[in-house]
């Protein structure tokens, strides 16, 4: 199988008041293209900066990374922005649309940004990505204007916008109700069918039972990497 | 209730680590309040060093409260005698003569006459002057003989150097006088003002230039400037029981400065840039305090879970903002106060006063407590009231993106406008974003465009009220004096032969004395015109001009009257000597005159036969050339003078038109130094206010930038949006300021008018100001938005999106 992220003795250590904080140990994870992988642990453990390695948010101590072809550790900042906006989709947990702009406007703002799409296609793909996902009669309006699990669905919609083999979630659905995240949760299965590949930090148990792979983080470390029968 | 201060002191401490972890934003804070304090401390403390010393150092020399010109073998004895007089506390002669020099080393400047006017002035025993004390600078008070002590102003009006000869003229011949040090003179407007330098020489060259060292003008002071008119009569009468005769008497306010009018327009508008600065300054920092406790929202709903109360939320907040206040103001303060003293030091200068030494403006010290505490608190207690209304839930809600979330009507109507490019759509609506914010920045940048176009535009007009007033006025290019009393019959064959000049008329000019309806006599300036003159267009004020019929008509100067008590339909005496008679005139008109705005009248040169029965004489040539600049006037008049002297008809001095108004110019030279200084530092202000909000703005939304690199953003396009949403806001100032400044201009000018000539000025719009303004907000905005993007983008996108 095609390897999309290789994290190979990946370190992270913060430099804090208290002194060092090392809050990755060595981790090294595969997965593979069209994955579906939570990655679960308590607070603290260090999952959400195992993912942040993986969309270049933040970059290793010690260790290499590698994703989507790209080698993460030897790129700046603009290359990563860049890279990062062709080839992963982000999804926040409080979704962060930009107020100022309407849904239909959020989407097309990374096709403005990487130039994926001719300007006079961006329109009717975001138009696409929002039927896709039931929110194109929400497209005009503002962010502020729609309910909390829309703005997540129209999330989902940006980060689909140039089209990204990877998709990372951080928490999604910890900030919606149990029926609304059942339908977000839908969605990215979808994704998944469709040969994305998705890494999903999420605190919800029952939720980590019903995605196919699960790894444990525990203390900077990965302690388990888990295929999930019941998914 | 009792504040739980065990709960303020941990909170106290909670505030200072707050203020010194978030250094940048508390130094960005405190330095837009800064900027505000600054710019209106500055100009209080400009105009208290000013007002007092000024004032104090005028008072210092004892000025004169009644000025006599007399005539006659006055001695110092005769002045001694008037101490006598009850009320009177000081006596002092002079003798003043005004004769013309030139340098031994040929001219100075193409542009300038060869033969200039100089004042000489002597005071017997100068060691021990009583009033309007003249001040020895440099060298000593007449060592030896042949000696000139030149005003220290004069020296470099003059283009001399303490050392250099000079050629004086003493009944057309030239004598040559040394310039051995110089002195300071306060009693009198500079040199460049008066039209002429002013020189001490001693009673034996007073002598030989003049012919005689017989004292001509007497200064008393008084125990009660209300005894002046009595004291006045008392010195006439003793004065002409002595055979001594008259001329003038002049009561002077020793609170009037003799720079008086140029400082009344200065302090007028002084006060009107200090309200429209304190006003700017005053949204600068209510702008900087709003947006930084709408920041602290999240964490006054976090106090508020814990325990706290609305008031000790208050208490806490009110002391990080009057320490952002403190901070802002212990920045300005010693800044604004020695800025203040330079300018006002600078503008002294331009009147030829010296400041005291520095000092802090206690007033200026005041004000700017009051802008950097008071305001700050006074704007925080909105938002603070806001956020204490809160809920806890409300306050502490994360819905991302902070900022504003922009549910307001002004940004759901920019998000109608489509087909933007995305980039730009969000920089036009992130401009919308806080629409109080937004509002508060612009007012700000509207209020300094508005006032620097306005500045501009009131510099602007006052040159063209001054052009108007001269050159619409008057028509010829050059005077010309000669030495003696010339037939016009004899002079206009010469003047034939000389081709470059295009007109010519003999116009009479006389001193006489005038006798008011009051029964006071003064010293005038007559101008007898021709009817058909092409040389002079009144601008009348009120009355007429004159008429074909008029036969004992006479048009007077609004200044002038003014000061006399003299109305339209007045009758006046006018005396020109003992050759001939006293007669009566009838003011017809009044005009506003620059020129000859102290004593000067007009009559028709046709009337003047009432008085001189020989009017084909003439002193003086007016004469009109083909081309009208100043070195062209220049370059005619020395060929025609050359042209007279050669034919016999010797010249005594010329003056060309556009020296003339170089000269009145000056006199307001220190007004358009101190408005082009205050359009400068309003600028400053606007600008850098602008600087610091967008400042606010980007470190505000660090966690969009950390959003927009998450997807895909990199730092022009970053660095595109932002410096986007700063020029919209500065673009929008931009026009609110032009619309502003048309009603602002006008304005102002009405007001400088109205202490300048006591009618508003000629307007002129200054639209070089537009491009100044524009270029000022496009500059500004860029460096606002550039710089703490370009901080902003240097953060990682994890830092950006921890960012609270």
């Amino acid at each position: 199988m095609e390897q999309v992220i290789t994290l190979q003795a990946v370190s992270k250590t913060f430099d804090t008041p208290a002194g060092p904080l090392e809050i990755l140990k060595g981790v090294s994870l595969n997965v593979g293209r069209g994955e579906f992988v939570a990655i679960v642990g308590p607070s603290g453990s260090g999952k959400s900066t195992l993912i942040n390695m993986v969309t270049g948010i933040d970059r290793p101590t010690r260790g290499t990374i590698r994703v989507a072809g790209a080698e993460l550790h030897a790129l700046n900042e603009n290359e990563i922005a860049r890279w990062r906006g062709r080839n992963v989709g982000v999804i926040f947990q409080f979704f962060q649309l930009l107020p100022m702009l309407t849904i239909v406007e959020n989407v097309m703002l990374p096709m403005d940004f990487c130039h994926t799409y001719p300007a006079s296609e961006r329109h009717g793909r975001a138009m696409h990505l929002l039927e896709q996902i039931g929110m194109a009669d929400q497209a005009h309006k503002l962010p502020s204007a729609v309910s909390g699990g829309q703005q997540q669905r129209a999330a989902i919609a940006r980060a689909m916008a140039n089209d990204p083999a990877l998709l990372v979630a951080d928490e999604p659905t910890g900030n919606l109700d149990s029926k609304t995240a059942d339908a977000v949760f839908a969605m990215f299965g979808a994704l998944v069918q469709q040969g994305k590949t998705l890494v999903m930090v999420t605190h919800d148990r029952e939720l980590a039972t019903r995605i196919p792979r699960v790894v444990r983080v525990h203390d900077g470390l990965i302690v388990s990497d888990e295929s999930n029968g019941a998914a | 209730m009792r504040l739980p201060f065990d709960a303020l002191r941990t909170l106290h401490r909670k505030n200072l680590r707050d203020l010194w972890n978030n250094r940048a934003r508390t130094l960005l804070v405190a330095l837009s309040i800064a900027i505000g304090v600054l710019g209106v401390g500055m100009i209080v403390a400009t105009w208290n060093v000013l007002n007092v010393d000024l004032y104090k150092r005028y008072a210092a020399i004892h000025p004169a409260h009644l000025e006599i010109e007399v005539l006659g073998a006055v001695q110092p004895s005769d002045v001694e005698k008037l101490r006598d007089l009850p009320g009177v506390t000081a006596s002092q002669g002079r003798i003043v003569f005004t004769t013309r020099y030139r340098h031994t080393r040929g001219e100075t400047s193409a542009l300038t006459d060869p033969w200039q006017p100089l004042q000489l002035i002597t005071i017997p025993e100068p060691e021990t002057q009583s009033v309007n004390q003249i001040a020895l600078v440099q060298g000593a008070w007449f060592a030896q003989t042949d000696e000139l002590l030149v005003e220290r102003a004069s020296l470099s009006e003059m283009g001399a150097a303490v050392g250099e000869p000079l050629v004086v003229d003493a009944f057309g011949n030239g004598i040559v006088l040394n310039i051995a040090g110089t002195v300071h003179q306060q009693d009198d407007v500079v040199a460049a003002v008066r039209g002429s330098p002013v020189a001490l020489v001693d009673e034996n060259t007073m002598r030989r230039v003049r012919g005689t060292a017989a004292i001509n003008i007497i200064y008393l002071t008084v125990q009660d400037l209300n005894q002046r008119p009595a004291i006045a009569d008392a010195a006439r009468k003793q004065l002409e029981a002595r055979g001594f005769t008259v001329a003038r008497i002049t009561q002077r306010d020793p609170n009037v400065h003799p720079a008086q009018d140029v400082l009344n327009v200065l302090f007028v508008v002084m006060g009107v840039l200090g309200v429209l600065a304190l006003l700017m300054s005053s949204f600068l920092v209510t702008n900087t305090i709003s947006a930084l406790v709408t920041q602290q929202i999240k964490q006054i709903g976090v106090m508020k879970a814990l325990g706290a109360d609305t008031r000790l939320v208050a208490v806490s907040y009110g002391e990080i903002v009057l320490a952002y206040g403190l901070v802002g103001t212990v920045l300005a303060v010693p800044f604004a106060e020695r800025l203040g003293y330079r300018l006002a030091e600078f503008l002294a200068t331009q009147i030829n006063v010296d400041l005291f030494p520095y000092r802090p403006s206690p007033i200026a010290f005041i004000v700017m407590i009051g802008v950097g505490l008071a305001i700050p608190l006074i704007a925080a207690s909105k938002p603070l009231l806001q956020g204490a209304r809160l809920t806890v839930r409300e306050a502490i809600a994360d819905y991302g993106i902070g900022g504003g979330s922009g549910n307001n009507a002004l940004a759901r109507f920019v998000a109608r406008i489509r087909n933007l490019p995305r980039v730009w759509a969000l920089a036009l609506r992130n401009a919308m974003r806080v629409p109080e914010r937004l509002v508060l920045t612009l007012i700000t940048l509207m209020l300094g465009g508005a006032i620097l176009i306005a500045v501009l535009s009131t510099d602007s007009s006052f040159g063209l009220t001054v052009t108007n007033l001269i050159e619409g006025q008057y028509g010829m290019d050059a005077i010309l004096t000669f030495e003696q009393p010339q037939r016009l019959h004899r002079v206009t064959p010469v003047l034939e032969g000389f081709p470059d000049v295009t007109r010519s008329e003999a116009w009479y000019f006389a001193q006489a004395t005038m006798q008011l309806p009051q029964g006071n006599q003064v010293q005038v300036t007559m101008n007898a015109l021709p009817s058909d003159t092409q040389f002079y267009s009144p601008r009348l004020q009120s009355g007429r001009w004159f008429q074909a019929s008029d036969t004992d008509a006479i048009v007077v100067n609004r200044k002038w009257a003014e000061q006399e008590g003299v109305r339209l339909g007045d009758t006046v005496k006018l005396d020109l000597g003992e050759r001939y008679p006293v007669t009566d005139w009838r003011v017809v008109g009044i005009v506003q005159d620059l020129v000859r705005q102290q004593t000067g009248v007009f009559i028709r040169y046709e009337n003047l036969e009432r008085i001189v029965k020989e009017t084909d004489r003439t002193q003086t040539l007016l004469v009109r050339y083909p081309q009208h600049d100043l070195a062209s006037q220049v370059k005619y008049t020395r060929a025609l003078t050359d042209y007279f002297n050669a034919r016999g008809v010797a010249v005594f001095s010329t003056q060309t038109m556009g020296n003339l108004k170089n000269q009145v110019t000056s006199m307001y030279r220190i007004l358009v130094i101190f408005l082009l200084v205050m359009a400068g530092l309003m600028a400053l202000v606007g600008g850098l206010g602008l600087m610091g909000m967008l400042s606010i703005n980007v470190l505000e939304r660090s966690k969009e930038i950390g959003v927009m690199r998450a997807i895909g953003a990199d730092t022009p396009a970053l660095l595109q949006i932002f410096w986007g949403e700063s020029i919209v806001i500065a673009l929008t100032s931009f026009a609110l300021a032009l619309a502003l400044s048309v009603p602002l201009s006008i304005f102002m000018t009405r007001l400088v008018g109205r202490a300048f000539i006591k009618t508003p000025l000629d307007f002129a719009y200054a639209y070089n100001g537009i491009f100044y303004w524009l270029a000022v907000v496009v500059v500004i905005g860029t460096l606002a938005s550039i710089i703490p993007a370009l901080n902003a983008a240097r953060l990682s996108v994890r830092e950006c999106l921890n960012y609270e």
